[in-house]
């Protein structure tokens, strides 16, 4: 069974690991394929880490992906402009509302990266569950987010990613498990993975899927989006 | 009268099962603190009730100090919830650390043989 890790950070953002000691630990730890998403800052930067990658030498499949803050949704949608055709993945940092809900309404987006960080409350509401299942915009777990708090901050995020994985299944968004690694410490096996998501009360099953399955449909999805063999969403060259 | 209670019959023992686990650290780490922090993260997420249905055991014959490797018996219905609280250990001391589960046996002569490579006497008939 293949494990996907689509959120981990490197050296060249906010992490502290190089790519190169990511993907010693991912190979270690069983991980079939593994996403480098720093946080974006240049083009220049960007081609700077893509060719990092590129001189990897693994068996585990390196993917480089971006990963989006902003302060408002204009924002966002700026910056989604400049890489959705550059990189197979993009994931946008959730926790404002704001973000949280244009991210959803944006069919470009693959990933909401913690829509409760940082809030009293999960930070997602119908309006935005429903724009998420129609634009297949999946809502990630962030193992980091977990790890980093103790005793009752820990208690009021579990709760709330548990909020979020039921609101999910009703209404059918997919539900991605991530480690939002900073270092390589961070970084944990998919089997562990889906043990923390089946602790927010996901059934067996469906934990595997959030690690295993749904990951992979989104990058095969992107991959053949970027080659240009999916011309628009359902028209696809076969 | 005997001093000790009879052993029960297996049908009505716990079910139990034993987690191999790896140790994957820049330094070594001592087995006494190692042990504190699988209780003390086991008991943060899972509290004092919960880790009582868990049932956990972990022995000092139940460690390879060459291969970093451990074996953790736990409850059979509990398991991936110690496994959960297992992922959450990421510091002992100053240590960074990451507990990595091998896999999951139902015996603790299966989890040796497999996990720590020991060879049984019983293996040569």
């Amino acid at each position: 069974m293949k494990f996907y890790d689509l959120h981990i950070h490197s050296k060249f953002s906010v992490g502290d690991s190089t790519p190169n000691e990511i993907v010693e630990i991912a190979e270690k730890l069983g991980l079939s394929c593994i996403a480098i998403t720093d946080n974006f800052e240049s083009l220049e930067k960007l081609n700077e880490i893509k060719k990092a990658i590129s001189e990897i030498k693994s068996n585990v499949e390196v993917i480089q992906g971006v990963y989006i803050t902003a302060q408002t949704p204009q924002e966002m949608k700026q910056k989604i402009d400049k890489v959705r055709n550059l990189v197979p993945l993009v994931i946008v940092a959730g926790g404002d509302y704001q973000i949280n809900r244009a991210a959803c309404e944006d069919s470009r987006v693959d990933i909401l990266a913690h829509p409760e960080l940082n809030r009293h409350d999960n930070g997602l509401d119908e309006t935005c569950l429903n724009a998420a299942a129609e634009n297949n915009v999946a809502i990630e777990i962030n193992l980091r987010q977990i790890l980093t708090s103790y005793r009752k901050i820990r208690a009021n995020i579990l709760h709330y990613m548990s909020i979020n994985a039921e609101l999910t299944q009703k209404f059918n968004v997919p539900l991605i498990v991530c480690s939002g690694a900073h270092s390589k410490w961070e970084m944990r096996d998919g089997r562990e993975l889906i043990s923390i998501a089946n602790l927010l009360g996901l059934d067996i099953p469906r934990a595997f899927e959030s690690a295993t399955s749904i990951p992979e449909k989104i990058i095969e999805t992107n991959k053949k989006k970027l080659s240009g063999k999916i011309i628009t969403n359902g028209v696809e060259i076969v | 009268m005997p001093e000790k209670p009879k052993v029960l019959p297996p049908t009505l023992r716990e079910k139990k099962r034993y987690l191999a686990y790896q140790v994957i650290s820049p330094k070594d780490i001592p087995l006494t603190d190692l042990y504190n922090a699988i209780w003390f993260s086991i008991l943060n997420l899972l509290g004092e009730a919960g880790a009582a249905k868990a049932n956990i055991w972990l022995g000092k014959d139940m460690w390879n100090d060459q291969k970093k490797i451990g074996i953790i018996k736990c409850s059979h219905v509990e398991v991936e919830n110690v496994r959960a609280a297992l992922t959450l250990i990421n510091r002992i001391g100053d240590i960074p650390v990451i507990i990595h589960v091998l896999g999951i046996s139902g015996t603790i002569r299966g989890a040796r043989r497999k996990f720590f490579g020991e060879v049984l006497l019983s293996s040569f008939g």
